[in-house]
């Protein structure tokens, strides 16, 4: 398509990049300022006296430990939804299941359902359960909301692998678990890694839930710990963009990691053929 | 050295009113203390801020003192502590003490979460310290017979901050304390980057409709049912005045989402000459003061209509109250005394810069010296002719503020009609 | 001999009734734990707030039973329909940015080959973040001071640092360039995916037969690509819609209300009116408007051919 030239193409892009990646750096940038100089008028973007005080800070207010927690949940509900998602497409793509167009139905209608409109009466049914402010309620929560995808995204795959793929691990011998471990389900590393890394994102990005379901400090998450620096002392600019920056540091990294298969992923399972 | 006189002091006039033994026994009492204290407060246990600092000492002094309680503190974002207490109450999982906004008094008893002190204090603090407290905030405390919190930290509550160095570029001291001269002075302070007046309008805690209208004094409360008039002659003159601000540039027509924490943050940055805030974090304002000379910060009351007397609304306020359904109540009643003695009034006026919950401590020196001048105005303005609490009974307390803060962006960023922007508000609050 | 053959045949229609049980048997227990904790969490609640929504419920004192009264509150609110007309606007206001920026970005993408796969990664990185975590970011950026970000750059244009999040008429679409910013990478990718579906060969005959690059994005580019199109139209409707982080932490819902869509009225007044029977009523609005999205989607995907359903 002719429609851009070479240079407009260039400039639109390098534009595009400045305006996405602009303010993450702008936030490190005022992160690493002494409090007295984050207000300095004309604005800088590389500090000239660079300060690790406000990382200081977020150790000091244990800020670590909620970072801790965030990854914990997120590996957490993942390896659940990966597992028992996995296993789920296989069998929707694969078994004759009473009621299957019912079961699609709920899995997909699954996704219609906002987590922050059914935060009271999860909550509820989470105390009654005994499972509030427990280390249990947030991966379970999470790899709930992320399971519907999971599957999704699994069946999609399978339904495209003919089964004679399998019959014939089989035929030499294989089990049809091993059948499947070893023939179909390398190729379907993209769509699982999209999954895993859609689910990271949503257990690690989530607030609505995370403060609503646990109380305690010590069970908190890292975004609901960035709240807290907004409180009455004024809003503690410097904590917060630090706060922002190692908030957005594990997702930039499985992006980083996984981007080949997520880019791939997302686009495979959406677009077939 | 100070503080010890006083101790000797207090035990002689207990020895006087014939009751050191049970005081002795109380102390001895206090040594069987064990268990878990849970705190939930909007205080951090780790914070750096003056009143967290305080509360650090107390518990480490009351540990001290009691080996086998253990105290945690738990923080909250403030909005949310009365809601996630009442949660928390009605699930079996309630903290043993809590930090309430006076104005959730009512609500959160209601709902059966909170024991009655008065069934836990201790003799000594029964005799003592409840009769040195501000009797019109304890006072507030008593619901139908229960004493359902006490409060903490007595202040002016929503007051006004101003700069006197700005002041001064107009000749004056102090902001005039009548309304038509107030909005020409805030007007001139204009000027530049700079604002003459500065209101929260989107904190769902506060609404500053509703603290210029106390400049008509307590009346404006129906004393039976709590409502005030919404479209009343009054509400109307408030609504006047403001219109008259926002004409006047002291008050800017867009900044119209602005939260105390926004005020704060911009007044420190020298966006405000005057604004409406929160009394006790007067430390913390000048803490982070920026663009001026933090000794320049300097407290006001509201100005008033006609010849009243400068208007101090009472709250809301903070108040420590005890879970109806806590397991250990004794020791919690206990650290909740602690927070109340003449040392503990002494730390949170000398460190933090708030008026002393016992009044009999402020004759002590330091509130003769240049520190102590601001808790001295606080204090003065507690007992000022135009100090007013909310009243206990007030209605829709989830509402109110919203949409008295919705009336005023109205009135403030847009054109329409005084009274048509009241009666919606009237309408949407059901009243 | 027949009665062999008929007892063979029995027999092995019963053989195939069992392996045909086990196999329903297994795969039910392979789809099992999944079913239950996708019903458990999504569905049940669900269920429970539409019970809930049933009700007189406020500050969690369940005041009982008063059938559809909360709807009808809701619906005779003129606040209701006002959040209901914001939500449109939001979505609809940041559709038609974001997706043709998407599609902008996605042909650029292609055209640079390998660089492109780095561009997309650079402009995913807003979509990795945690909503609330770009409302804070985004809230200091537009700080109305002049240290800020956007606010010096009122400055060096002479003019005082405007705050976009309380002005009126600039706050909603101030956050719809953040949604927009937050979201359209996404969009990206999917369309990149959908570009490269089309065949080369196609353009080479169009270029052949003269066809200027409009008429070339009309005639080829844009039909094949539709079914990508209506993909990401439908998921960012969904993810519009639902949008609330960023406007509890930008503008409260305000000023003046003007940016209290519908999802923003849930917040308000479940959590901090407090009225939750009326907020759980919402809530299932909420669900059903999802629901519709959602069944439109399927069916758009359903139309396509080697569509995923």
């Amino acid at each position: 398509m002719k429609l851009l030239s070479r240079t407009a193409l260039v400039l639109g892009c390098l534009l595009a990049a400045l305006v996405a990646l602009g303010p993450i750096f702008w936030a490190l940038s005022t992160s690493l300022k002494p409090t007295n100089r984050i207000f300095a008028v004309p604005p800088q973007l590389i500090p000239p006296d660079p300060s690790l005080e406000h990382y200081a800070r977020l150790v000091l207010e244990g800020v670590h430990w909620t970072f801790l927690n965030s990854g914990g949940y997120a590996f957490a509900a993942v390896a659940v939804a990966l597992i028992l998602g996995t296993v789920a497409g296989y069998a929707l793509a694969r078994y004759p299941l009473p009621g299957k167009p019912l079961l699609l139905v709920i899995f997909v209608g699954a996704m219609a359902v906002p987590a922050f409109a059914v935060l009271l009466p999860t909550q509820l049914m989470f105390v009654d359960l005994g499972l509030y402010n427990t280390y249990v309620a947030l991966p379970l929560l999470y790899a709930g909301h992320v399971l519907p995808f999971a599957v999704w995204v699994t069946r999609s795959h399978f339904t495209t692998i003919p089964r004679e793929l399998e019959q014939a691990a089989q035929i030499d011998g294989y089990s049809r678990f091993e059948a499947v471990w070893r023939v179909v389900l390398p190729g379907a590393k993209p769509a699982l890694l999209a999954a895993a890394t859609f689910g990271f994102l949503h257990s690690w990005n989530d607030y609505v839930t995370a403060t609503t379901m646990v109380d305690t400090p010590d069970l908190r998450t890292l975004p609901v710990a960035l709240i807290f620096f907004q409180g009455f002392h004024g809003r503690d600019w410097g904590a917060l963009m630090a706060g922002v920056v190692i908030a957005t540091i594990p997702p930039v990294v499985m992006f980083l990691l996984f981007r080949k298969y997520l880019i791939g992923g997302f686009a495979d399972g959406s677009v077939k053929g | 050295m100070r503080l010890k006189n006083m101790d000797r002091r207090e035990l002689l006039k207990l020895g006087a009113a014939g009751m050191l033994l049970p005081a002795l026994s109380g102390i001895a009492r206090a040594q069987d203390f064990s268990g878990t204290i849970r705190i939930w407060t909007f205080l951090s246990p780790e914070g750096q801020s003056p009143r967290e600092v305080v509360l650090r000492e107390l518990i480490d002094k009351f540990t001290a003192a009691n080996p086998g309680v253990t105290i945690t503190v738990e923080s909250q974002p403030f909005q949310e502590l009365e809601t996630k207490f009442v949660a928390a109450s009605a699930q079996n999982r309630a903290p043993d003490i809590i930090w309430m906004r006076d104005t959730f008094l009512n609500l959160v008893n209601e709902r059966g979460a909170l024991a009655n002190l008065d069934e836990h204090l201790s003799e000594a603090f029964r005799t003592e310290a409840l009769p040195d407290l501000y009797q019109v905030f304890a006072d507030k405390s008593v619901i139908g017979g229960t004493r359902t919190s006490l409060p903490l930290w007595p202040s002016p509550a929503q007051i006004l901050f101003y700069r006197k160095d700005a002041l001064a570029e107009v000749g004056l001291e102090a902001p005039p304390l009548t309304w038509d001269e107030f909005i020409l002075v805030a007007a001139k302070l204009t000027s530049g980057d700079r604002l003459g007046f500065g209101l929260p309008t989107n904190d769902n805690s506060v609404s500053a409709f509703i603290n210029m209208m106390t400049g008509f004094g307590p009346g404006i409360f129906d004393a039976a049912t709590g409502h005030f008039d919404v479209t009343g002659p009054e509400a109307k003159e408030t609504a006047e005045v403001v219109r008259q601000l926002v004409k006047a540039g002291a008050l800017s027509p867009t900044l119209l989402n602005a939260m105390g924490d926004d005020i704060q943050d911009q007044f420190a940055a020298g966006r405000f000459a005057i604004v409406q805030a929160f009394a006790p974090r007067f430390e913390q304002y000048k803490k982070i003061a920026a663009a001026y000379d933090p000794e320049q910060l300097a407290v006001s009351p509201w100005p008033a209509f006609g010849d009243r007397p400068p208007a101090v609304l009472l709250g809301p306020y903070w108040t420590v109250g005890l879970s109806a359904k806590s397991e250990n109540q004794e020791a919690a009643t206990a650290f909740i005394e602690s927070l109340y003695t003449p040392e503990a009034s002494m730390q949170w006026a000398q460190v933090a810069g708030l008026v002393p919950d016992r009044r009999s401590v402020q004759s002590d020196p330091y509130f003769d010296t240049p520190e102590a001048a601001t808790i001295n105005v606080f204090d003065s303005l507690l007992a000022a002719p135009g100090a007013l609490t909310f009243p206990p009974n007030l209605p829709d307390i989830t509402k109110v503020f919203p949409v008295m803060n919705t009336a005023l962006q109205e009135l403030i960023g847009t054109d329409e009609e005084i009274d048509s922007i009241l009666s919606r508000a009237k309408a949407t609050l059901g009243w | 001999m027949s009665d062999t053959a008929i007892e063979t045949s029995v027999d092995s229609s019963r053989a195939l009734n069992s392996v045909a049980r086990k196999t329903k048997l297994v795969g039910s227990a392979l789809v099992g734990p999944a079913l239950l904790l996708v019903v458990a969490i999504n569905v049940l609640p669900a269920f429970y707030g539409f019970y809930l929504s049933l009700r007189k419920l406020f500050f969690f004192g369940d005041e009982g039973f008063v059938g559809l009264d909360n709807y009808i509150a809701l619906f005779s609110d003129p606040f209701a329909w006002q959040a209901i007309w914001r939500s449109l606007v939001f979505t609809f206001g940041s559709l038609a940015i974001a997706v043709p920026l998407a599609l902008l970005s996605a042909m650029g993408i292609r055209r640079l080959g390998r660089w492109g796969t780095v561009l997309l990664t650079v402009l995913l990185v807003p979509w990795a973040m945690s909503p609330i975590v770009v409302a804070l970011l985004w809230k200091w950026i537009l700080v109305p001071s002049p240290g800020g970000l956007v606010g010096s750059l009122f400055t060096a244009f002479g003019v005082p640092p405007q705050d976009l999040l309380t002005d009126p008429v600039l706050a909603m679409p101030t956050l719809i360039i953040i949604g927009v910013w937050r979201n359209f990478a996404f969009a990206a990718i999917i369309l990149t995916g959908g570009l490269g579906q089309i065949p080369r060969d196609l353009y080479k005959a169009a270029a052949v037969d003269g066809l200027g690059p409009v008429e070339t994005f009309r005639k080829i580019t844009l039909p094949l690509l539709a079914p990508s199109l209506l993909i990401v139209i439908s998921m960012l409707t969904i993810s519009y819609f639902n949008e609330v982080q960023t406007i509890i932490g930008l503008t409260g819902g305000g000023p003046i209300r003007r940016t209290t869509t519908l999802s923003y009225l849930l917040y308000h007044t479940g959590f901090i009116e407090l009225d939750q029977g009326r907020g759980n009523a919402i809530a299932v609005v909420m669900f059903m408007i999802n629901m519709l999205l959602i069944a439109l989607y399927i069916r758009i995907l359903g139309k396509q051919p080697g569509g995923a359903a």
